[in-house]
């Protein structure tokens, strides 16, 4: 294996990594992945990527280099296993609790509906008219994630995308006031070659 | 009739020469719906800017199959193809009234959903009419590029011979299947190649209706509408072959009509709607060959998921694959069906009928394209959307509206609780982007894969339609703000080239641009040389000559076989000038010119920077000629000379 196809792998699982680590971020924040899930998942994927970095240094990879390849995937497999079999049990044992919550919770609440059901009618209760339209934007469209910080994150974004489009696609406007701010940006000339191929090249 | 015509501008004629061919596509294509049985009564659910542009897809998928099949007999005449169109088109006048009425009241309701809105979303929608309007000017700019050396070369000298002939010099591109080109050709016949050549654009503004009719379909509202189509015209993919003369667009209305029918008809696609997804498919194949894949990637993710949801629903997925693979099944027959002309085309001209997917006896031109090494094909591959936004590769010919870009943070917010056509439209046309990325990584061009990534503009639209209504007035704000900077940055692109329409226009044809060399050469040409003059090209760029000259050309059938171009082989094969254009082919030149018999007389008629035209004169001991180009019918051809 040369550096440079070392190097390439570390880099593609490195992105993953970091990939992963920002969807169980996006998973505990808007999909409502609990907290202590997602703090043992960063946990891994953080050693992951520590173990990624690092890997010319630590000693494991040492010791996995001088086996073979059957006793590589043996080691592995066993490896790989022994963390599905722990993952699996524990969100075997939520399920199972949750399974008892959830009846609990039906349970009673058909013994309030009976109840609630006996004193008034549900037509009456609530008038079909009445029911409001539920905004069909996230879970709660004014909430902190379109407060004034996260909007100017966006701007901020908006900027950067256009001053782009003006250096590497020469949109004129947008490049005009890109080195009319910062005359001296050489961020053109790092980009641009890595956007652009002459034929087989 | 010329003093009607003299009262309106000039940049008009051509437009509305072409604005009236188009009308009749639509015709067409909707008397063929009424025809299966799926009038617009079976759509009545489904938008009506999705179904007039199905209907004009439809129809130009049709048409181009039966001008070839006209073209095939030697019977496609300026008359029958007018003749088609005007019988369509009263045809369906007198059956269809339903659809005009319905089309006043849709404008209605649209003007008056554009009253609510606020004054900078109205003003975001007259931009868009604006940028869509100064397309349809740049039409007229002269062409340049591929166009002007194969496609409309090709097509001129279709319209004058009435028949699908290989273009001489091009004998092996013209394997190609081909529904724009002899589209370009029946409106040249009858009205010249100046009014053939918004044809693209019409097929471009056909897309922004299907693509409306989606964000319709997707519940998006008025603004996901307006910004759908937005993200179309200011795709550089899209402006940039509107005024060039290349014809990738008019694949694109077919490949979007496809894959939304497949779509919008979710729960389970009738033999009818399958038969008319195959023939916009084939056509779109036919006329975009990388439009294999992704819609097939797009068909294949649609099945999957539809015997996944039988299965999920608990109806069983052996019920569900059967009744897919029927679908299927019938989408390929039908597909067949419209490229059995081409394919028989193909088999008569070149004894290749599989041509240009698989030949049997020769190289071909090879699809299997390669144009960057490994090193880059990963680049590419990693940085795929920023690169189809941001990307200058060799070939690429247009990037993505930074829109797209610009929106994606919105996504994190925005895109929950979307419709499940939504989720339908977008993920076909995410199938077959990703296809494309994994299957042709090193073929990178968005415009080979148009018709996914306009579709997958829904997703844009939408988060951006949500975040309008719903978002903070910073966001709003934004929103309309980068809108309008979009617009603007398309608007002023296509400034000089609408200027210089116009000037064209003005001429009425190609004799007062004197732009480009190729077309100052070409107009001294035609000039100067007799009806059947047969001319040697060491150029690629030949539409400006005469229909006679390009069909005359010195061709692949007067080489001498393992033997290099010779001026000598061009005298004796009947040339009389010779073309020769520096920037392209300075090799070759100098080596014929390194070797010019003793008893030929090279005299130079035309010397430009880049071109240069010379006449062959025969001196003493000057071998005989062996050919000269005869007029057979509408055909001009190589004869024995005597």
């Amino acid at each position: 294996m040369t550096m440079s196809f070392a190097s390439d792998i570390q880099f593609v699982c490195l992105v993953a990594l970091v990939a992963l680590l920002i969807y169980t971020l996006w998973l505990s924040r808007y999909r409502g992945l609990d907290t202590h899930v997602t703090v043992r998942w960063i946990l891994m994927q953080g050693a992951a990527i520590v173990a990624i970095v690092l890997w010319q240094w630590l000693p494991f990879f040492d010791f996995t280099s001088k086996l073979q390849d059957r006793q590589l995937l043996l080691v592995m497999m066993v490896m790989v296993f022994a963390f599905v079999a722990f993952l699996m049990l524990d969100l075997l044992v939520r399920v199972s609790r949750q399974s008892v919550q959830i009846k609990k919770l039906v349970q009673e609440l058909a013994i309030q509906r009976m109840r609630v059901d006996t004193v008034v009618p549900p037509e009456v209760l609530i008038p079909r008219e009445e029911i409001a339209v539920v905004p069909p934007v996230g879970k709660s469209p004014k909430s902190a994630l379109l407060s004034g910080t996260a909007q100017l994150l966006f701007l901020g974004w908006l900027v950067v995308v256009a001053a782009l489009n003006g250096m590497l696609v020469n949109e004129p406007l947008a490049r005009w006031v890109v080195y009319k701010v910062a005359p001296e940006t050489k961020v053109e000339w790092v980009l641009k070659p890595l956007l652009t191929a002459a034929y087989q090249n | 009739m010329n003093e009607f015509l003299r009262g309106i501008p000039p940049v008009l004629i051509p437009l509305l020469i072409s604005t009236a061919y188009c009308m009749g596509l639509l015709s067409l294509g909707l008397c063929s719906l009424r025809a299966v049985g799926l009038s617009r009564a079976r759509w009545h659910d489904s938008p009506l800017g999705f179904f007039l542009g199905m209907g004009f897809a439809l129809g130009s998928g049709l048409a181009a199959t039966l001008w070839l099949v006209l073209g095939l007999f030697g019977q496609f005449r300026s008359e029958v193809v007018v003749g088609v169109l005007v019988t369509a088109t009263l045809l369906n006048l007198i059956i269809d009234r339903d659809i005009a009425r319905e089309m006043v009241i849709e404008l209605r309701r649209l003007v008056r959903a554009l009253r609510r809105e606020p004054l900078s979303w109205q003003l975001l929608a007259l931009g868009v009419l604006g940028v869509v309007g100064i397309h349809a000017v740049s039409t007229l700019h002269p062409a340049v590029g591929d166009s002007v050396a194969f496609y409309l070369p090709w097509a001129r000298v279709i319209a004058d011979t009435g028949r699908v002939i290989a273009l001489p010099g091009y004998e092996a591109f013209s394997d190609i299947w081909t529904i724009a080109e002899i589209q370009i050709a029946a409106i040249m016949m009858f009205a010249g190649d100046f009014a053939a050549r918004p044809l693209p654009f019409w097929h471009a503004v056909a897309a922004g209706f299907l693509l409306w009719g989606a964000a319709r379909a997707a519940d998006l509202g008025l603004r996901g509408c307006i910004l759908i189509v937005t993200l179309l015209f200011t795709t550089s993919a899209v402006t940039l072959i509107v005024w060039d003369g290349k014809t990738d667009l008019v694949a694109l209305p077919l490949g979007v009509a496809s894959l939304m029918i497949a779509a919008l008809k979710s729960d389970v696609l009738g033999r009818r709607q399958s038969i008319v997804i195959g023939l916009l498919a084939g056509a779109a194949v036919a006329a975009k060959l990388s439009y294999i894949p992704i819609l097939g990637a797009g068909f294949l993710a649609l099945s999957g998921w539809r015997v996944w949801q039988n299965a999920s629903d608990g109806r069983g997925w052996k019920a569900g694959f059967k009744v897919e693979v029927a679908s299927l099944a019938i989408i390929a027959v039908s597909g067949a069906a419209i490229l059995a002309p081409q394919i028989i085309r193909n088999w008569l001209m070149t004894g290749e009928p599989l041509a240009p997917v698989y030949y049997f006896h020769r190289t071909g031109f090879g699809l299997d394209q390669d144009w960057f090494n490994a090193a880059t094909t990963r680049r590419i591959l990693l940085s795929y959307p920023i690169a189809l936004t941001f990307g200058n590769y060799w070939g690429q010919h247009g990037t993505l509206s930074v829109l797209p870009l610009m929106f994606f943070p919105l996504c994190l917010v925005f895109a929950r609780s979307l419709s499940r056509t939504f989720w339908l439209l977008a993920g076909i046309a995410f199938a077959g982007v990703a296809a494309w990325a994994i299957l042709r990584t090193s073929t990178f061009a968005p415009r080979y894969i148009l018709c996914s990534l306009a579709l997958l503009y829904i997703f844009p639209a939408a988060i951006a339609a949500r975040a309008s209504y719903s978002g903070g007035a910073v966001l709003q704000v934004a929103i309309v703000a980068v809108t309008a900077y979009a617009l603007l940055v398309s608007f002023s692109g296509l400034i000089p080239y609408a200027r210089e329409s116009v000037s064209y226009a003005r001429g009425g044809d190609t004799d007062n641009y004197a732009g480009d060399e190729a077309f100052v050469a070409g107009r001294m040409l035609n000039t100067v040389t007799p009806p059947g003059t047969r001319v040697a090209l060491m150029n690629h760029y030949r539409f400006p000559m005469r229909a006679d000259l390009l069909e005359c050309v010195i061709g692949a059938s007067d080489a001498v076989p393992g033997a290099a171009d010779s001026l000598q082989n061009y005298y004796v094969k009947g040339a009389r000038y010779f073309v020769a254009d520096a920037a392209t082919h300075k090799p070759m030149i100098d080596k014929l010119m390194a070797d010019v018999p003793s008893w030929l007389n090279l005299k130079q008629v035309y010397n430009g920077k880049r071109l240069s035209v010379y006449e062959l004169n025969a001196g003493p001991g000057a071998p005989a000629v062996e050919f000269q180009c005869k007029r057979d019918g509408r055909l001009w051809q190589r004869a024995v000379a005597k």
